[in-house]
């Protein structure tokens, strides 16, 4: 038997996943605070508090996220770009592009037939297209990010939000609002606005199909429809695509032992 | 607020302005990099920092006219009148390590002159408006390969009250065009010579030529020598040379420190001396790199054993000068450059800087507000793509160290590496 | 009926499209955001040149049977590169235009400008003879020369124009696909002007400078209460250049001479004293009471002309107000508080 985990540590939430045999036996999203090591090590004991497993029987950690350099029992760092390629990899090994949307960097990684990462290319600086952005444009909306994917399904349109600079985008979503459009008509804006971001990262990389997507913004159904009509086809989404980064990274433990 | 930090806000600034002008503090600054002279790996690097000093003191103790230049002017033109070169930007990159940076920024930005421009020219602009810059006799600048170059330059001369001279660079390399420059250059030196009245000295202008051919003799022999494996220097170290490129050429100096590094390249070659314990991958670096500390080196090289084998800006992109018919040969020289003209040149001669130094993966890095370098990079991606040549574009900022973020920074260097490991 | 040459910058003489028998057809981008230009052209490049290649990829664009890229500016160097393989369609013709305004300069300039009519000519039918580029060159100065006219009673007060109008008329102009349409915009506006105008009397009289103006501007700036009286920019009064003598013999060095010579724009950095000079007569000539900048975001042109703009404005003491702008037309809601907060200071 062999008991591997992978901890994601990013910039608003830490992922721990603990798989056995190829299998994931526990799994926990955690708010990320300011101790990385500390949350670490909480994300890790109550994965293996899930799966019933204890510390001992651990054979490999591999850290991933913004935090990774941090985890000083992790036995191995590994970006998430190439824990993304690989959770997916195990999930749907068909899959020829990862989009990952997170809190500080969105990114499309290009993988080859055996899952390895092919090239990738990541958000510019100035660009919006980001977990973040979507934060920042929720409050200025005063409404839960978590409500943004339903509330812009309902929406016949979007409004048009013309600038990527959050800056600029924050003060035109302010006169959308004082012009008196639908709070759902901007919110699919917006979508719309960071799916045509994150599309045209993906066309500099030159994606093909099949693509999946991981990352809490995945679980935005508004920006994955905008996404999908952006790029023309259909996008896979996992079940949990939160833990991707930390099952990629167990999955690296893993196979470092074989 | 702290009295102290009173006392220092107030006098730090003036202390700083005045130690530049004092012939002290340049006699000082050499002595403690003289006492030092062991510790330095290569010795054509403390050359460089001698030579360098001498030059900043020329310039701030105004020890012949000063002539500012941007870093793409044929200095040769500088150093064959017997001027004083002082080229801004370069003095932008050394700024950041003085402390004055911060302070030149506000000036800059309190002057309208925005975030979005390149910060290397903001940073200039801001230290020559707070004081900090040996104020220009007359001011050249050349309109490639940036925008933001010539703008800077000749707000800089009228903020000074000085002559500023433009040497237009086309596109093409025609006729036409070396005519047109060729004349424009003959024009500037004259213009210069008139205006700061120093005498015309043929044998002189002709020595600075024969001085820039030498330079161009040694740096391709250094070249030649980083072709190898290993590589007997790390990019970190082979960097800072760069800014001859920049600021030397047409000087006695240059020539002698590329011989210097020449010797000490081919002797580490011989006693097998590798620049990193292991080399695990070759890379190739574009455009410049941040001035204040990063960790961006040694994880690359120390860490990993990606070792930059060469510099874009290292490339000798032009034929050796003819003395006898100087303007048209500089103005040949000029119009070489591979950053010039359609993006199709520029790719062509970095493809055949991955061939000859063989190279495992390109980085280029973003400097923010640098358009010129960075805009059509797209076509430069493609290009490597189909040559299945991993390729990392960094993005960063030069000398505005706020705009570094580390962990971004080490994600993507880290997945870049990843990438290189798995081709 | 001719086939449509595209153009961007305005140093590209159009008379040599013109006599070939072809239309030229200016390219001003499109509204809204630029997502498909932005996969091949970088985040901080200027919004002008993403837009048009956004139209470009979009196939938004009539058909065009080539392009003259003039590599004026960073920007429209990168997109000269980018423009024929990501983007346009017929043939991309580049050309190189100096930042200097001397003699060298001109005779550089036209040797490029034949070269040039040799390579349009190519795509055409015909060769360019001498006596066709100088019946071009006389029948686009008198159009010209009627705006010039036109724009100059404005400010004299004996005709109420909008900017807004003049504005739209002069993208009409420059778009226009047919020579009929061309004539058909030219004789709408002069019926315009025998209409009564909304009267902006009164208001304070404004000049508009800065990278290429977005459409709405103006119009904006009037309907908050200003009055655009003159437009400084590649799409506004500059591109109507100036009257120069007309030259004997070689019509590339007239061409030279008019567009090189004409009011310049912040890329001729060698030439900035004739810049201030030019900015001094539109004030005293067409009694300016204040200035508003329009500082494309990423121009490095604009950022350092607004700061001699600057000290122009604090010498004559004029006010002046600085508008960043995207090129988008999202950008409303935050120029509508800066221009009416302006305004509000006279």
């Amino acid at each position: 038997m062999t008991v591997t985990a992978g901890l994601d540590l990013g910039s608003l939430t830490t992922k721990a996943v603990v798989i056995r045999d190829g299998v994931i036996a526990g799994s926990v999203v955690m708010k990320s605070g300011v101790q990385s090591e500390d949350i670490a090590w909480r994300a890790l004991k109550a994965a293996l508090d899930q799966a019933g497993i204890g510390e001992e029987q651990v054979d490999g950690i591999v850290a991933t996220g913004y935090g990774r350099v941090r985890v000083p029992f992790a036995h191995h760092k590994v970006t998430e770009i190439t824990c993304h390629a690989r959770g997916i990899y195990h999930l749907w090994p068909e899959v020829a592009t990862v989009i990952d949307i997170g809190g500080q960097d969105s990114k499309v990684i290009l993988l080859d037939r055996g899952g390895k990462v092919r090239d990738f290319v990541m958000n510019e600086k100035c660009a919006a297209g980001t977990g973040r952005f979507l934060e920042v444009m929720a409050r200025s909306l005063e409404v839960n990010v978590e409500e943004m994917g339903e509330l812009s399904l309902a929406a016949p349109r979007g409004a048009s939000i013309s600038s990527m600079c959050t800056v600029f985008a924050e003060s035109e979503v302010v006169s959308l609002v004082a012009e008196g459009r639908p709070v759902a008509e901007i919110i699919r804006g917006l979508h719309e606005a960071v799916a045509q971001r994150v599309a045209a990262m993906a066309s500099r990389v030159g994606w093909e199909e099949p693509v999946a997507m991981t990352g809490g913004v995945a679980k935005n159904r508004g920006v994955v429809k905008s996404l999908e009509d952006n790029l023309g086809t259909a996008i896979r989404v996992p079940p949990d695509p939160q833990i991707i980064g930390a099952l990629g990274a167990a999955l690296l433990a893993a196979d470092s032992k074989k | 607020m702290d009295i102290y930090q009173l006392i220092r806000f107030h006098l730090a600034g003036p202390l700083r302005r005045r130690a530049f002008k004092s012939p002290w503090a340049y006699r000082l600054l050499k002595q403690l990099v003289a006492a030092q002279k062991k510790r330095y790996s290569w010795q054509a690097a403390y050359e460089l920092l001698l030579n360098t000093i001498d030059q900043v003191a020329a310039a701030y103790l105004q020890q012949g006219p000063v002539v500012w230049h941007n870093v793409f002017f044929p200095t040769e033109i500088l150093y064959g009148l017997g001027l004083v070169p002082f080229a801004p930007e370069a003095a932008a990159a050394v700024a950041v390590g003085l402390g004055v940076a911060e302070e030149a920024f506000r000036v800059a930005e309190g002057d309208w002159v925005s975030g979005e421009s390149c910060s290397f020219h903001r940073l200039a602009y801001g230290c020559d408006r707070a004081g900090y810059l040996p104020p220009p006799g007359a001011v050249v600048c050349s309109s490639h390969l940036c925008d933001a170059a010539p703008q800077s330059l000749a707000a800089a001369a009228g903020y000074h009250h000085v002559p500023f001279y433009l040497l237009d660079v086309p596109h093409r390399q025609d006729a036409a065009a070396i005519n047109y420059v060729a004349r424009q250059l003959k024009s500037i030196t004259f213009s210069l010579a008139d205006a700061l009245g120093v005498p015309w000295d043929q044998e002189r202008f002709q020595e600075a030529l024969l001085a820039s051919n030498t330079a161009r003799e040694h740096l391709l022999a250094v070249n030649r020598l980083r072709r190898q494996r290993p590589a007997c220097i790390r990019g970190d170290e082979a960097h800072g040379f760069i800014y001859l490129m920049l600021a030397g050429f047409g000087s006695e100096a240059a020539a002698a420190v590329y011989r210097q590094l020449a010797a000490e390249l081919e002797q580490r070659w011989r006693e097998q001396r590798r620049a990193v314990p292991e080399e695990r991958a070759r890379l190739l670096w574009l455009h410049l790199r941040p001035y204040y500390p990063t960790e961006i080196f040694n994880l690359l090289e120390q860490e990993a054993g990606a070792v930059v084998v060469f510099e874009e800006m290292h490339h000798v992109y032009w034929e050796p000068l003819d003395p006898a018919r100087p303007f048209y040969s500089l103005a040949g020289k000029v119009l070489s450059h591979h950053g010039l003209g359609c993006m199709s040149r520029r790719i062509e001669a970095i493809l055949a800087m991955v061939d000859a130094y063989q190279v495992d993966g390109v980085i280029h890095f973003a400097h923010w507000g640098c358009r010129q370098s960075t805009a059509g990079l797209r076509l430069l991606q493609d290009a490597l793509r189909d040559r299945e040549i991993p390729f990392l574009n960094l993005e960063g900022d030069c000398v505005d160290k706020s705009k570094y973020a580390p962990g971004a920074t080490r994600t993507r260097l880290e997945g870049f590496l990843e990438m290189l490991r798995a081709v | 009926m001719g086939a449509l040459i595209g153009w961007f910058c305005h140093y590209t003489p159009v008379e040599i499209i013109t006599a070939l028998g072809f239309i030229p057809y200016r390219l001003l981008g499109r509204e809204g955001n630029t997502p498909r230009a932005d996969t091949y052209l970088v985040g901080n490049l200027c919004p002008y040149v993403k837009s048009c290649l956004e139209t470009a990829i979009r196939q938004e664009l009539p058909p065009l049977a080539g392009t003259v890229i003039a590599r004026s500016c960073n920007a429209m160097i990168h997109l000269a590169s980018t423009w024929p393989r990501y983007g346009g369609q017929g043939a991309t013709l580049v050309l190189d235009v100096p930042r200097r305004l001397d003699e060298e300069a001109v005779l550089y300039y036209s040797q490029n400008l034949r070269r040039l009519a040799g390579e349009l000519a190519w795509l055409g039918e015909r060769q360019l003879e001498d006596s066709l580029l100088w019946q071009a060159i006389d029948a686009w100065e008198e159009q010209r020369s009627y705006w010039r006219g036109l724009l100059a009673a404005r400010a004299r007060g004996e005709i109420c124009l909008s900017g807004s109008d003049v504005m739209a008329w002069l993208d009409g102009w420059q778009t226009c696909a047919t020579a009929a349409g061309r004539d058909k915009g030219q004789a709408g506006s002069a019926a315009i002007e025998q209409q009564s105008r909304p009267d902006f009397r009164g208001r304070p009289r404004l000049m508009l400078a800065g990278s290429i103006l977005p459409a709405e501007l103006p119009a904006l700036i009037e309907e908050w209460g200003g009055w655009s009286v003159f437009e400084d920019a590649c799409n506004g009064r500059r591109f109507l250049l100036a009257e120069v003598a007309r030259e004997t013999g070689d019509p590339y060095l007239h061409l030279a001479r008019l567009y090189l010579g004409g009011p310049p724009c912040p890329r001729m950095v060698a030439d900035q004293t004739r810049r201030q000079q030019y900015w001094a007569g539109v004030v005293d000539d067409y009694q300016i009471d204040g200035v508003i900048y329009h500082v494309m975001k990423f121009c490095d042109a604009a950022i350092y002309d607004f700061r001699a703009m600057k000290d122009f404005c604090d010498r004559r003491g004029l006010p002046l107000l600085r508008l960043d702008g995207d090129y988008t037309g999202g950008a409303r809601g935050q120029w509508q508080t800066r221009v009416e907060a302006f305004l509000e200071m006279f």
